[in-house]
């Protein structure tokens, strides 16, 4: 074997065994995410809510924050990549945050980072 | 010789017994009453033509011897004229006549030794037509022109006497009225042809006297005595030097009195003067009732001396002039309506009547002295107008107690006065205007220096040692505040307004003018000028004091308040040197080397500035404007200044201002839970110190004001930290507080820095911050911001100058506390040449990476973003190169320094592909081989979306943030 194939055939079974290894990406109805989500962590003091226009505001009451001083945000929603765009006054820079949605029913969502750290959340308002 | 004078004795006897005798029969038997008065009836109804009777006739000689006597008694002259008084010409009860006939006989005299008249009334009447009822002499057939003469060579009356004889004399073409009661007179009389002369002694209880209708001496007691001459062609008479006493009142008096007949003329010429000085009251009560109106409401006591002169022709055409001088001595004044009594008042007044002209009636006044209250009056004058509303003209000066000017100020002004006043005044007024305060309408100039002033109107109390003060109304130099100018000048002057407001001033040169104060309906408008050397105002604990102070303001009263408005809108300008202000609000004294500033009503312009407060000095210049909107809380106050300073302490000028134009509720404390702070992120404690102080909380940005500030300032404090050469613009308004471009030098490195601050409540505080430091060394930046270390742990790690951008905001409690859910930032570090520091970590990670040996622990070149979450921090992945070595290094970490890393070796000798991850956290480091994230000679990821945004992020956030970055390379 020409040291040409072997490249070849190695690369082949690689590609083949990568794709194959390559989860079916879940598909989230976006229709569910619409509300007000409160996390279950901690204090269950943190408070999501996801608005029609894919914005939302984010709030912690134990900050003394509250649902009308929350920190604005846009969010999209792809199959079951769930992004959040935190927008800063400042320069009007955006902060973008990456999961994976994990579970998205009309009372529950959970996500998870690249680093695997899951984020539950409870739905409490449309 | 004895018997020949004996015979001739005898002779001479017996001659004159018969004589007698002959007499004694022809006046007892042969002219006795009852046969001579008949005859006397008869011949008096011959020569007159008016109606004649006379009751009876008596021929005397021995009780009027040696002369003969004619005694008429009951004699009556009837002579009726329309108009006339009475139809009655004469009335006597007795009449007598001595003549001496033998001077008739012998020298063609008519010599009347006696003529008597008695408990007569003599009515002498001229019509307006010049038909006199004294005219009673039958007319000659021929019109006699030739002037008047006796028909005998000499008239001689010795004695002509008046008893009990009312006289009235009623001229209707000169408008003449005398009358005389009780008249009892003596005179003589010398005739010669048409000149007669003689003297005259009258006396009447009561006379009357009336010119036109008008009358001039009523029922005045009169006497006079007096030589006189009568020019009976001329009708000229003359009394040249008459004694008069008139009411009792003494007088010289010269009268010179022609009747022109033929030209229709009186020429008058009549002097009179008192003996010495009267008292004033009988002189004033003999003021014709005419004119006694214009006395009224007035109260004259004293002396006066009188001169006067009636001179001129009376025809129809023209009337004469009448002068009166009074010369007063220690009398007294007062004017009904006038709070003023004059006293010991004297001077000398001119009283000048042109009858012809009342216009040109006027009175000068010389020398004029009085007293009144405690204030003493010298001057001279004119007044004139008489006849209508007298306007006075008067130049004054004298002493004036202040307190005497009360009674002059509107009931409306409260204003005490006190000060002695010595100068010199000029007033021209009409009488109406005084009456009527109209002290727009009066002109007056005065200069006094007045000593130990002092001025209380309400609370507010003026007070003064010595000062200048000139004053003049109206004020010539302005059109505005045309009704007075006052100008003062005064070594010192002290203010007071209760007990808590006081000012003094030392050099006082000030200029005031005012628009018409007196009108209340009227906006007043106040004008001030001038310069103070000196000025030291307190107002309860705030106390001001400057040097040379130079004013210049207008200020325009407003009537239609609207809103907080001010009332007064002022316009000018202020110039002050060497100020000290010392307010309790601020703990240091503010001084002021020099200020100039021009103002309007919705602007403050600083023309040139010098400040320094506490260890901060500054220039200021700019402008203040929209105070009308900021008062009325329509709009906010607007302020945009150059700020130069050499150093300024920003921690103090924060405390300042700090929470101003908040209500007391948004400043009031709230308990704040300070056991937890999950982020440990806080602003250095030190910092607080300088942005809030424990009573006032945390800095609260003012309220109500839209201020820009372009600084340039050397040398700045800001918490522990000091900037050089800062250079940008900030902003305040309405709460939040910018900083825009600010470009400082911190720890040798450049720095750029735009920032947000504002307050909307005492426990959340935004923060946000756009921070560029180009060339710094990395150490620096960490000692300058520890923050940076607990976001990026890994830069401790490197060594050498490096560029950062970093972006980042967050809410604040009260104590400064992060509230980390509220924490966003963006980071951009990059640096070429850099030293890896942590040497036993990179000889882990270098072992596990088979770094050749020999590799120096150089970064080549560094270039990370990174984003700030909450306590997340996502590192993008970014490549460092180490000689023959590339690696990319991505991953997160908590802000409580755990943290989950990954490196993966793209580019080395090594032939294959190594990763490495780092995880835990200091003080547990786990670092184990791991399959390499990021591939060989490393490009975008393929696999998934996200790595594609993650490289876009990454982009952006680098263009994001090095985006108008001021002075970058």
């Amino acid at each position: 074997m020409s040291r040409l194939k072997f490249i070849s055939l190695i690369t082949i079974v690689l590609s083949l065994f990568l794709v194959s290894c390559e989860q079916d990406e879940e598909v989230f109805d976006e229709g569910l995410l619409l509300g007000k989500w409160q996390s279950q962590e901690g204090g269950k003091t943190e408070y999501y809510r996801y608005d029609a226009d894919y914005t939302g505001v984010m709030w912690d009451t134990a900050d003394d924050v509250s649902e009308e001083e929350g920190m604005p945000f846009e969010w999209s929603l792809v199959s079951d990549d769930l992004t959040h765009y935190h927008i800063m006054v400042t320069g009007g820079h955006k902060v973008p945050k990456f999961y994976v949605v994990t579970e998205l029913t009309a009372t529950s969502l959970s996500y998870k980072d690249d680093f695997n750290t899951l984020y539950h959340f409870l739905k409490v308002a449309n | 010789m004895k018997t020949t004078f004996r015979i001739i004795a005898w002779v001479l006897s017996s001659l004159i017994i018969v004589a007698m005798i002959a007499i004694a029969v022809l006046v007892w038997w042969v002219f006795t009453p009852e046969k001579i008065t008949p005859v006397v009836q008869k011949e008096l109804n011959k020569m007159l033509t008016c109606e004649t009777q006379v009751d009876r006739v008596e021929l005397t000689f021995f009780s009027t011897f040696p002369d003969f006597a004619l005694h008429l008694h009951g004699l009556t002259m009837v002579q009726p004229m329309e108009g006339a008084p009475s139809d009655t010409l004469l009335r006597s009860g007795s009449t007598c006549a001595t003549v001496d006939v033998m001077e008739f006989l012998q020298h063609d005299a008519v010599v009347v030794r006696e003529l008597l008249l008695e408990d007569a009334m003599l009515m002498l009447f001229v019509d307006a037509s010049g038909q006199a009822n004294y005219s009673v002499m039958p007319p000659s057939e021929e019109e006699d022109t030739s002037a008047f003469a006796l028909p005998f060579a000499r008239l001689e009356i010795e004695k002509i006497e008046f008893n009990k004889v009312q006289i009235a004399y009623h001229d209707m073409p000169m408008k003449l009225a005398v009358d005389l009661n009780e008249v009892n007179a003596r005179m003589t009389l010398q005739g010669k042809n048409d000149l007669f002369s003689g003297r005259l002694n009258l006396q009447t209880t009561s006379m009357d006297l009336s010119y036109d209708s008008i009358c001039y001496v009523a029922s005045e007691p009169a006497r006079i005595s007096t030589d006189y001459t009568f020019d009976f062609n001329r009708f000229l008479i003359g009394l040249p030097d008459a004694d008069l006493v008139l009411n009792g009142l003494p007088f010289d008096l010269s009268v010179m009195v022609e009747n022109n007949t033929k030209a229709g003329d009186l020429l008058m010429d009549i002097t009179f003067a008192s003996l010495g000085s009267l008292q004033v009251q009988p002189v004033l009560d003999m003021i014709p009732s005419y004119f006694q109106h214009y006395m009224e409401g007035i109260s004259l006591d004293g002396k006066a001396a009188l001169k006067g002169k009636l001179k001129g022709v009376v025809n129809e055409n023209s009337l004469p002039h009448f002068s009166l001088n009074i010369d007063l001595d220690n009398s007294s004044f007062a004017y009904e309506g006038l709070p003023y009594t004059l006293r010991e008042m004297s001077g000398v007044a001119d009283i000048v009547l042109d009858m012809n002209d009342e216009n040109s009636w006027h009175i000068l006044v010389e020398d004029f002295d009085a007293r009144t209250f405690d204030s003493h009056i010298m001057g001279y004058g004119k007044v004139d107008d008489l006849m209508g509303d007298m306007r006075f003209d008067l130049k004054t000066k004298g002493m004036l107690n202040l307190a005497d000017a009360t009674p002059m100020l509107p009931d409306s002004m409260q204003l005490d006065l006190k000060g002695i006043a010595r100068g010199n005044m000029n007033l021209q007024f009409r009488l109406s205007q005084l009456m009527n305060f109209e002290f727009d309408k009066i002109k007056t100039y005065g200069k006094f220096h007045v000593n130990d002033f002092r001025a209380s109107y309400d609370t507010l109390v003026a007070t003064a040692g010595s000062a200048d003060l000139t004053f003049r109304l109206p004020n010539p130099s302005s059109a505005k505040t045309g009704f007075a100018e006052l100008l003062l000048q005064a070594d010192r002057l002290d203010l007071q307004q209760g007990e808590l407001t006081s000012a003094s001033m030392l050099d006082v040169d000030l200029k005031v003018t005012t628009s018409n104060l007196m009108d209340s309906s009227l906006a007043m408008v106040v004008g001030m000028e001038g310069t103070v050397n000196e000025l030291i105002a307190v107002y309860n604990d705030e106390r001001i004091q400057t040097g040379a102070l130079k004013l210049y303001a207008e200020l325009d009263e407003v009537k239609k308040l609207t809103g907080n408005s001010m009332s007064w809108l002022p316009r000018g300008s202020v110039q002050l040197a060497n100020g000290r202000l010392r307010l309790t609000s601020v703990p240091d004294e503010l001084r002021i080397p020099v200020i100039a500033f021009d103002f309007t009503p919705d602007e403050l312009v600083i023309k040139d500035s010098r400040l320094n407060v506490g260890f901060s000095d500054f220039q200021l210049k700019g402008s203040l404007s929209n105070l009308d909107a900021y008062l009325n809380d329509t709009g906010l106050l607007k302020g945009r200044f150059d700020f130069v300073s050499s150093t300024t302490d920003v921690n103090y000028l924060m405390n300042l201002f700090n929470g101003l134009g908040y209500e007391e509720e948004e400043l009031a404390v709230e308990p704040v839970d300070v056991s937890e702070n999950p982020s440990g992120l806080q602003l250095q404690p030190d910092a607080l110190a300088g942005m809030s102080s424990p009573m006032s909380g945390p800095f609260m940005v003012p309220k109500g004001v839209d201020f820009e500030l372009n600084v340039r300032v050397d040398e700045a404090f800001v918490s522990t930290d000091v900037l050089s050469d800062v250079r940008g613009s900030i902003a305040v308004k309405d709460g939040l507080l910018g900083l825009e471009s600010v470009l400082f030098t911190a720890s040798a490195a450049r720095m750029q820095l735009n920032a947000l601050y504002h307050s909307p409540r005492r426990n959340h505080l935004f923060l946000g911050l756009d921070f560029h430091l180009t060339h710094i060394e990395i150490e620096e930046l960490l000692m300058m911001i520890p923050d940076i270390d607990t976001i990026m742990p890994m830069l401790r790690s490197f060594g050498g100058r490096g560029e950062f951008h970093f972006a980042a905001e967050t809410y604040l409690d009260s104590t400064y506390r992060f509230k980390p859910s509220t924490i966003r930032g963006v980071a951009s570090v990059s640096g070429e040449e850099l030293v890896l520091m942590d040497g036993e970590t990179f000889s882990e990670i270098a072992k596990i990476l088979m770094f050749n040996k020999k590799t120096v622990n150089k970064v080549d070149s560094l270039a990370a973003e990174f984003t700030l979450f909450k306590t997340e921090v996502d590192i993008y992945p970014f490549q460092i190169v180490m000689d023959k070595y590339k690696a990319v290094i991505s991953g997160k970490h908590n802000l409580d320094m755990n943290f989950n890393y990954h490196i993966s070796l793209t580019d080395s000798p090594v032939p294959f592909a190594v990763g490495v991850d780092v995880s835990g956290n200091l003080d547990d480091l786990k670092i184990r081989l791991a399959k390499p994230r990021y591939a060989r000679l490393y490009r975008p990821a393929q696999r998934r979306e996200i790595d594609r945004k993650q490289l876009e992020i990454k982009q952006m956030i680098r263009n994001a943030l090095t985006q108008g970055l001021v002075g970058s390379d």
